[in-house]
């Protein structure tokens, strides 16, 4: 896990630094020349302020000091600390994929569930349709089709056109703000949950026929299992285990996903910070951005790993390390 | 000769546990449905051994499966009886077929390593059998379960219930699954395979197991086997089955030492094992010529037609039942 990190801040670093000096392009666009010796002076000051004259190798461990102390530096476009900015958003991305996460297992499971059991049916078929033509439907459009019929007072005004709060947000009662978040939420969730109950359904629904088939349910029938247990004991378990490793798979999918729906919804969060990170060329947030990121979606891995180990008995930590 | 006397003993006072009566059944598939028991008859007698021999792809199976009701899509049966103790259960409804199955009639299978579900412990498996048929409670049926687990010769019983199946060698996954299938004290095992998937020292230690277990419990058995050695071993009688039907049946003694039909005849000439046995020289192993045709290219009347090297016209007609000695009866013209 750590080797991973590392090299994922490696890459970042590089990447980062192969873009054009910031503080040159940053002036340019702010004063519309770059010649004046008012703004050579400027340039020279912000370089030293940010760091940016110093060598690379110095800049690419003081990165590693910075994300170790979590003190990241500062932004260059608000000047706030990036700690902060980051302590903002990471809270509201991560409700917006928990939630999303739990929808989708709370919907897909079931789903597969059903057409893994009336396999081929009438009905199977019909929830195949509407899960691949939700699932074809790219979620930008939609999320922009959904804008412009639901909210804002075009057609119909149900939903708030952006952001997270209303205006007065700070006197509500604590239920108001409840109330008012997952109001603004809604859309956004709706937006990133309906992609995934295709993919994750079907994977259910072959997972559990795969399990089905098997030998042992064989043995559970031939036993005088009931159906209802052959299928939600000794089936269900055995199909549980690859859901645990898609968890791990779905969660940097849903970070990229948060970068275009908090764009589209003007969300505070990390997606939308990452994206306006890029375009201003801020260094230090797209760096802290990143890893933190990733640091999140290696984390879920393992937790992912340790899952396993609860479900499936033949996975176990102790015996590899007493191996 | 002693054997022969004790047979006739029990044979005079035993009855039917199941008999399967003319049963058809097929498969569905895409190309459609073919036929794949083509009028099966057989009947296990209380307490005895059946061994159900023929290669690969000749019903076996099929016809175990079908003592427990337990063909599945695409499977399907289209005429004849499974009668146990006088009632059909191919007419037993969804909670009837769950009281009869592990209660009255267990079944055992090929592979012990994907028979038993790979994430519950051994203990867990057998317990929920005691649980369903037997109502005990969880501790008294995990207590049961240790017990049975000694009853098959697994060693230290007590730490085996709590394993899970991956932790066991094959031999010991096959006791465990005896152990399963022998928890509601059935009247009849049906041992598809039992030990194909175990080396030769471990398989003549389930066999003897079976064999005792049988004995013990006055529970009857209906081994399928390709192995014309475990026959001869353990069995009491045998039915010698090839493209789904039945070719001939009789005692073991009888069917190993007369071999009235051709396909018996041509099992024995190419076991390398029997041809030892026999005491004469060794002779080149004689295989029998081509393979079992596709259910769909199954012939008319005798299914051996082709492979056989006796062939004549009338082994197009239906081939009646023919017998030879008391209870040894053959579908063959000669």
């Amino acid at each position: 896990m750590i080797p991973t990190l590392i090299g994922i801040v490696t890459i970042t670093f590089i990447l980062v630094k192969m873009r054009p000096d910031p503080v040159s392009m940053n002036a340019f666009s702010a004063e519309g020349m770059k010649e004046s010796s008012a703004s050579e002076k400027y340039m020279e000051d912000m370089r030293k302020y940010f760091g940016d004259d110093k060598p690379l190798y110095v800049q690419y461990f003081k990165t590693f000091k910075n994300l170790l102390t979590l003190d990241l530096g500062t932004s260059r476009i608000d000047h706030k600390p990036v700690t902060e900015k980051i302590a903002e958003a990471l809270p509201i991305t991560l409700a917006l994929n928990i939630i999303t996460i739990f929808i989708v297992y709370l919907i897909s499971v079931p789903l597969g569930v059903f057409s893994a059991l009336n396999d081929s049916s009438n009905w199977d078929n019909f929830v195949t349709f509407i899960l691949y033509l939700l699932y074809s439907l790219p979620s930008f459009w939609v999320a922009l089709l959904l804008i412009k019929y639901l909210s804002g007072g075009d057609y119909l005004n149900l939903f708030p056109l952006a952001g997270l709060s209303s205006v007065g947000y700070d006197e509500f009662s604590l239920w108001q703000k409840w109330q008012d978040l997952m109001w603004h939420l809604f859309l956004p969730i709706v937006v990133s949950v309906y992609g995934s109950f295709a993919f994750l359904s079907r994977f259910i629904k072959s997972s559990f026929m795969e399990a089905l088939k098997s030998d042992y349910i064989r043995t559970a029938k031939a036993k005088g299992m009931t159906k209802r247990r052959v299928v939600y004991i000794h089936a269900m378990r055995n199909s549980l285990i690859p859901l645990i490793t898609l968890m791990a798979g779905i969660l940097p999918e849903l970070f990229a996903g948060s970068v275009i729906i908090e764009s589209i919804f003007s969300i505070p969060g990390m997606g939308k910070l990452a994206f306006d990170s890029i375009h201003s060329n801020d260094h230090a947030v797209i760096i802290a951005v990143v890893s933190f990121s990733s640091f999140l979606t290696l984390l879920g891995i393992l937790m992912s790993d340790i899952g396993y180990t609860l479900v499936d008995p033949r996975i176990s930590f102790e015996k590899e390390e007493a191996a | 000769m002693k054997l022969a006397v004790s047979a006739k003993k029990t044979s005079a006072k035993t009855k039917n546990l199941l008999s399967i009566e003319n049963l058809k059944t097929g498969f569905h598939t895409p190309e459609g449905d073919v036929t794949a028991l083509r009028g099966v008859s057989l009947h296990v007698n209380e307490g005895e051994i059946l061994a159900l021999v023929g290669e690969s792809g000749s019903g076996k199976t099929i016809t175990g499966l079908s003592a427990l009701k337990l063909l599945e899509h695409p499977a399907y049966i289209e005429s004849g009886f499974v009668n146990f103790n006088g009632e059909n259960i191919l007419e037993y409804d969804e909670q009837q077929i769950i009281n009869f199955r592990g209660c009255k009639v267990s079944m055992i299978f090929q592979e012990p390593m994907t028979a038993l579900n790979p994430v519950f412990t051994i203990g867990f498996q057998i317990s929920e059998v005691l649980q369903t048929h037997l109502g005990m409670d969880k501790k008294e049926s995990m207590k049961k379960a240790v017990e049975l687990l000694k009853d098959v010769g697994i060693s230290e019983p007590a730490i085996r219930v709590k394993n899970y199946p991956f932790q066991l060698s094959g031999g010991m996954r096959q006791r465990a699954m005896i152990a399963m299938a022998l928890a509601a004290s059935p009247k009849l095992l049906v041992a598809d395979e039992p030990t194909t998937a175990l080396d030769v020292t471990i398989q003549a230690q389930i066999l003897a197991l079976l064999k005792n277990l049988s004995r013990k419990e006055k529970m009857a058995i209906l081994l399928i086997t390709h192995d014309l050695g475990i026959v001869a071993q353990i069995a009491d009688r045998v039915a010698v089955m090839y493209g789904g039907d039945i070719m001939e049946t009789g005692p073991v003694k009888d069917v190993l030492e007369k071999r009235k039909h051709p396909y018996t005849r041509g099992l024995f000439e190419s076991l390398p094992s029997a041809v030892v046995v026999k005491g004469k020289q060794l002779k080149k192993l004689k295989p029998i010529p081509g393979q079992v045709p596709s259910l769909k290219e199954m012939p008319e009347g005798c299914p051996f037609r082709g492979r056989c090297d006796k062939e004549k016209k009338e082994c197009a007609e239906e081939i009646k039942l023919k017998t030879s000695g008391k209870n040894h009866k053959y579908k063959c013209i000669y």
